[in-house]
């Protein structure tokens, strides 16, 4: 295979990746605060594409409707961590997890109803027209993507390494017992991450809508694979979560060009499956857990 | 005078069990109290109680005249408790400095100067903390982890300082240094509730002491007094007293009864 | 709140199935209609798949996101069987749900030992993956077309005339469905799940495999999905990639949050009330708000109702009538007998050699050796942190070791993980006291009978005699012990009812149920007052007396130094001294390590 085919589905798929990579940061982020897997978290990616493109036809301005769409991803992390997470906090663990599926369906069965089943298209943030790099076609919206992603992830360290928030959210995920004797109030952390992660997976269904066109039920594919980047980055750090999640859009891309394009849907399950089941084989001969808890 | 913290009738747990009951302590501004007692005796449930971690379900606990027994652990770290608690529980993966940062978070008047003066308090106090400042908390040794957690305790500007088993898992020198330090937090005017299982250091410096056992105050009254007492001696300083030999006499005799079966 | 099945009387549950055998014999001749009929059979699959997952979720508390892929292969199995290959229906059925079970057992078996939910987004990637392929793999499924003619189902010859009769053989599928589901809720296998949704330590402590446990529910779920999968095939006559979306998976998960995910029937009445809605809404007019009603049923009933529809009737049921669980067992003071197999000849019954531990920079446990002798009473003593508990977690199964090795009778143990090292005959209590709150003061004490079980599901499903007889064997075995801890009158209460003190016996009790060749004592005496400590001692005494050994990690001085044959000092993960009682209280270093210097 040439170099530029090899590009070509690169890149492509780091695009897809940037997606893949914000959703799982979304899911590290809330399950390191509220230790609960956040199921929503692919619908947040449905609901910043589906509400941009819906205000678009409705020749809505762009910028007002991206502003729109991600704010209304925060406002419903935010709902969902008040309502849903918060009362429910000390519930058993798959109780919480139930709730949050459910919460999940709540969301694309109101997107059902208001925007009906067909997907929406929009037009690129500049246009639909391509540019060349590296000998890769790329759409000119992949650079949104990119741009958005690369902002969001800057932003997202910046915030956890250098300031006191980003200290308080740390801590929280370490040890919420001793947080709480630094004074950090839980529940406005959880609200804050909630409400980020509910942002940023819409913001990566904004820049992406153009590409991949927004429907009612996209959410559970990109809840699927975020959550593959999220589990084999480890489930504790957004930096090894990013760096999978893109891995998976560069491997479902590949797939695509050197297996065949059906392919590409279900190579990400697949190795989700075999990840799981191999890194519980490994223990299969009954091996100890370490234990988290260290006693003396 | 009223005291600077007063539980009253305290009876709290967790769940099912009842951990405290009906305990009743005050500490002084200015004094160090002392808390002992044996494992599983309620000691870490009252600083819990009295942090907010816990609710009381009777009794009450109040802190410079005002009742907090309701209040959120945050509310009650602004107005100036700040506990170091047991086993350190430092946030292992993040930097000497990042903890102690986070120590600040939650202060009187945090809206206040940054906290860069108060670090640089705890650096003077604990040189070696400096030196390690960047270093991730968890590969600290056990000493040094101890004067961390003291550290970012201080970090949030307390009134009242909670600490539970500083004494925990650490080298005689190192028991000793820390003390020190406690007795020099207290020249400087701080207050101090320290709850130990090293009966003798910690009646060493403190003023006043207590006694729990199985969720009840038993015994209180001056140090030096509780240093004489009999029945803490042979509890808690290996003491040869009568009662405490008694019970091992008689477990020893009732040993003659049950012959193994081989 | 408590989500764990609480049991109820015999003799109203078994009206109670009665009632249910009735009323699906009248149904069809009360209800005419083909509608009626068609609806019936639909709500019956579902019933069988919610079942299945009523014991997944509501007992071993797995969610499963993509269970419909059980009912795909269900259907595609009976359909391919019987249309490509002649097959009759009934054992294409049946080779279709060992088919499914299989694949849940293959998948499920390493997943299961992963903690946290993966299981959840695994079975949705599976379900995925099986979509994908039916759509695919043209050849052998049709593709999106799928698979049509597929004739009316048969059990040897015997043809389903129409939809009366299939209705008769979905719901006798769904009443020998909730009768397993019975059988197992009041078997030791119910009681154990319940067990390990209270406390997974203590449940792996008294010899329960957490994961096995997970994942015969995991598969006899799938086997029920199949079972329903094959029986809606042949009741459209056809299959293709649509019958079983991801829409069916939710639908189940909501049919059992409903219905109540505490209770068997549960699935039962999840299934009709998530039917009968939704023909409610397409009556209305109104399919498309289907799932805004199910997602915002599922939110609300597990935020306000957890234990569901069922669970709300078994309350209401509790409150007026009373309860009339049998105690069964002699409560005679009988011997119970010791093992004395894991002893070597040497008369050790441990050997700990060079064992370590590290967290991080810190050492907890620094080359520890020392051993044990069969039927002493052998005290681990230290000042706190001197990683006494530690090294017990690592004795027990709960901390991995970082160094050395620990030999029970000549076998090394410390590659095995808790359930292992209880089967092998060491028990442990636990300093915070690990409890099954769920559970009766009797049923605790009977997990710990787990090691003794020589039945397994598929007699506990079949209800064999000797499942009962073995039931009986091993309460009285638990009453024995209940009994020999002085606590025989509380067997009927629960545990937060009793005294600290006597939750401590009760522990002790459990262990002792293990009949274990070592017993591993944390902190027995923490809480207790000089009298319970004086009686703590003699109950040791009494247990060594009957050849157990037992090994304590114990503060209070009087207590140990009365009792113990033998003492070992720890001070900073190190081992510093070790013998007889009145040696240690002597040794210099021993005595600095208390009193500091």
């Amino acid at each position: 295979m040439d170099f530029a085919t090899l590009a070509q589905l690169t890149l492509s798929g780091l695009t897809t990746g940037c997606v893949y990579a914000l959703v799982a940061i979304g899911f590290v982020l809330c399950a390191n605060v509220s230790g609960i897997v956040n199921f929503a978290q692919g619908e947040y990616v449905m609901v910043g594409g589906i509400v941009t493109a819906g205000l678009v036809s409705m020749k809505f301005p762009l910028g007002v409707a991206i502003v729109i769409a991600v704010a209304l991803g925060a406002v419903l992390g935010l709902v969902q961590e008040r309502l849903t997470v918060a009362p429910i906090r000390r519930a058993p663990m798959f109780l919480q997890a139930t709730v949050a599926l459910g919460v999940a369906v709540l969301i694309r069965s109101v997107a059902l109803v208001v925007w009906g089943k067909d997907p929406y298209g929009m037009p690129g943030f500049i246009g639909d027209d391509a540019f060349l790099f590296l000998g890769a076609l790329l759409p000119l919206q992949a650079l949104f993507v990119w741009g958005a992603t690369a902002l969001f992830l800057a932003v997202t360290f910046w915030l956890l390494k250098y300031t006191e928030l980003g200290r308080a959210i740390r801590a929280v995920a370490i040890n919420p017992r001793a947080a709480r004797l630094m004074g950090i109030e839980i529940g406005r952390i959880s609200m804050l991450v909630f409400a980020a992660s509910g942002a940023a997976g819409a913001l990566a269904g904004v820049a992406i809508a153009p590409i991949t066109s927004a429907s009612w039920d996209s959410g559970l594919e990109f809840g699927v694979k975020g959550f593959t980047g999220a589990i084999i980055g480890g489930f504790r750090s957004p930096f090894w979560a990013t760096v999978a999640g893109l891995g998976i859009g560069m491997l479902e891309s590949l797939s695509a060009g050197y297996v065949s394009s059906e392919a590409k849907d279900i190579v990400t399950y697949g190795v989700l499956l075999l990840y799981l089941m191999i890194r519980g084989g490994v223990f299969a001969l009954g091996g100890r857990a370490t234990g988290a808890a260290d006693q003396h | 005078m009223a005291a600077l913290l007063e539980i009253e009738n305290v009876t709290a747990g967790y769940g099912r069990n009842q951990v405290l009951h009906g305990v009743s302590l005050a500490v002084a501004e200015g004094e160090i109290v002392t808390l002992l007692g044996a494992n599983g005796a309620g000691k870490t449930t009252l600083l819990d109680t009295v942090m907010g971690l816990v609710r009381a379900r009777a009794g009450a606990v109040a802190f410079a005249g005002e009742t907090i027994s309701a209040l959120a652990t945050a509310a009650i770290v602004r107005r100036g408790i700040a506990l170091a608690p047991e086993r350190r529980q430092l946030f292992g993966a993040m930097s000497v400095e990042e903890n102690l940062l986070l120590g600040a978070y939650g202060r009187a008047g945090r809206r206040a100067a940054s906290p860069r003066a108060d670090l640089d308090a705890q650096y003077r106090r604990f040189p070696r903390l400096r030196e390690r400042r960047r270093q991730l908390a968890q590969s600290l040794s056990g000493g040094e982890q101890q004067m961390a957690a003291i550290a970012r305790a201080l970090m949030a500007r307390p009134r009242l300082l909670l600490l539970d088993e500083p004494s925990l898992g650490l080298a005689p020198l190192m028991v000793a240094q820390i003390f020190q330090c406690i007795e020099e937090l207290r020249r400087g005017g701080g207050t101090i509730l320290l709850v130990e299982q090293n009966a003798r250091a910690a009646l060493g410096i403190a003023d006043r002491a207590y006694v729990l056992e199985t969720g009840r105050i038993t015994l209180s009254g001056p140090a030096s007094a509780l240093l004489e007492n009999p029945a803490v001696q042979d509890a808690y300083l290996g003491g040869q007293g009568s009662s405490s030999r008694a019970m091992e006499e008689r477990i020893r005799a009732r040993a003659a009864l049950y012959p193994v079966r081989r | 709140m408590s989500t764990s099945p609480r049991a109820v009387g015999r003799q109203p549950r078994a009206l109670l199935f009665a009632a249910f055998i009735v009323a699906i014999l009248l149904y069809p001749i009360v209800m005419r209609s083909d509608y009626a009929l068609g609806a019936a059979i639909t709500v019956g699959a579902m019933a069988i798949a919610s079942v299945g997952f009523v014991l997944l979720i509501g007992y071993a508390h797995q969610l499963a996101i993509g269970q419909a892929a059980f009912c795909t292969i269900g259907g595609y199995g009976s359909a391919l069987l019987v249309t490509r290959h002649g097959w009759d229906p009934f054992p294409a059925m049946l080779v279709a749900m060992v088919g499914a079970m299989a694949l849940a057992y293959v998948v499920g078996r390493p997943i299961l030992k992963l903690r946290g939910f993966v299981l959840a987004m695994a079975s949705l990637a599976l379900q995925l993956i099986l979509g994908f392929l039916a759509v695919q793999w043209t050849d052998l499924t049709g593709g999106a077309i799928g698979i049509d003619g597929v004739p009316r189902f048969a059990i040897f010859g015997w043809a389903v005339g129409g939809d009366r009769d299939l209705f008769y053989v979905v719901w006798g599928a769904v009443a020998l469905a909730v009768l397993v589901g019975l059988n197992i809720d009041r078997s030791r296998i119910g009681r154990e799940l319940k067990a390990i949704a209270s406390s997974e330590r203590a449940a792996g402590s008294v010899g329960i495999d957490l994961a096995a446990a997970k994942v015969r529910m995991f598969v006899l779920s799938a086997g029920m999905a199949s079972v329903a999968g094959s029986l809606t095939v042949h009741y459209l006559r056809l299959m293709d990639p649509g019958v079983f979306g991801f829409q069916y998976s939710l639908d189940i998960i909501t049919a059992v949050v409903i219905g109540g995910l505490t209770s068997i029937w549960g699935g039962v009445l999840g299934a009709a009330i998530i039917v009968a809605l939704r023909e409610g809404l397409r009556f209305a007019a109104q399919p498309l708000f289907e799932g805004i009603v199910m997602g915002a049923l599922t939110v609300l009933v597990l935020l306000l109702f957890p234990r569901g529809v069922a669970g709300g009737i078994a309350d209401l049921y509790r409150r007026i009538g009373s309860r009339s669980e049998m105690s069964g067992g002699g409560g005679a003071v009988a011997d119970f007998s010791d093992t004395a197999s894991v002893v070597a000849d040497d008369g050790t019954i441990l050997t700990l050699d060079g064992v370590s531990r590290r967290f991080g920079s810190l050492v907890a446990v620094d080359q520890v050796g020392f051993t044990v002798q069969r039927h002493s009473i052998t005290a681990l003593i230290g000042p706190n942190g001197a990683g006494k508990t530690t090294l017990f977690n690592m004795i027990s199964g709960d901390q991995p070791l970082d160094g050395g090795r620990i030999v029970l009778a000549g076998e090394r143990i410390d590659l095995l993980p808790p359930h292992r090292v209880a089967r092998r005959g060491v028990a442990r209590t636990f300093q915070n006291l690990e409890l099954f709150d769920n559970l009766t003061v009797l049923d605790n004490v009977m997990c710990g009978r787990a090691r003794h079980a020589a039945t397994g599901l598929i007699e506990i499903v079949a209800r064999l005699p000797r499942v009962a007889r073995e039931e009986r064997v091993q309460r009285a075995a638990a009453t024995r012990c209940l009994a020999f801890v002085g606590l025989a009158d509380a067997a009927h209460r629960m545990p937060s009812a009793l005294p600290f003190g006597h939750q401590r016996l009760l522990e002790i009790a459990r262990a002792l149920a293990l009949e274990p060749a070592l017993l591993l004592l944390d902190e027995p005496a923490s809480g207790l007052n000089d009298s319970e400590t004086e009686a703590l001692a003699d109950l040791i005494l009494r247990i060594r007396a009957r050849g157990v050994t037992v090994l304590l990690v114990e503060h209070d001085i009087r207590l140990v130094m009365g009792l113990a044959d033998h003492i070992v000092v720890m001070n900073y993960g190190k081992k510093i001294a070790e013998g007889a009682p009145a040696l240690v209280r002597a040794d210099p270093h021993v005595l600095a390590a208390y009193l500091g210097s």
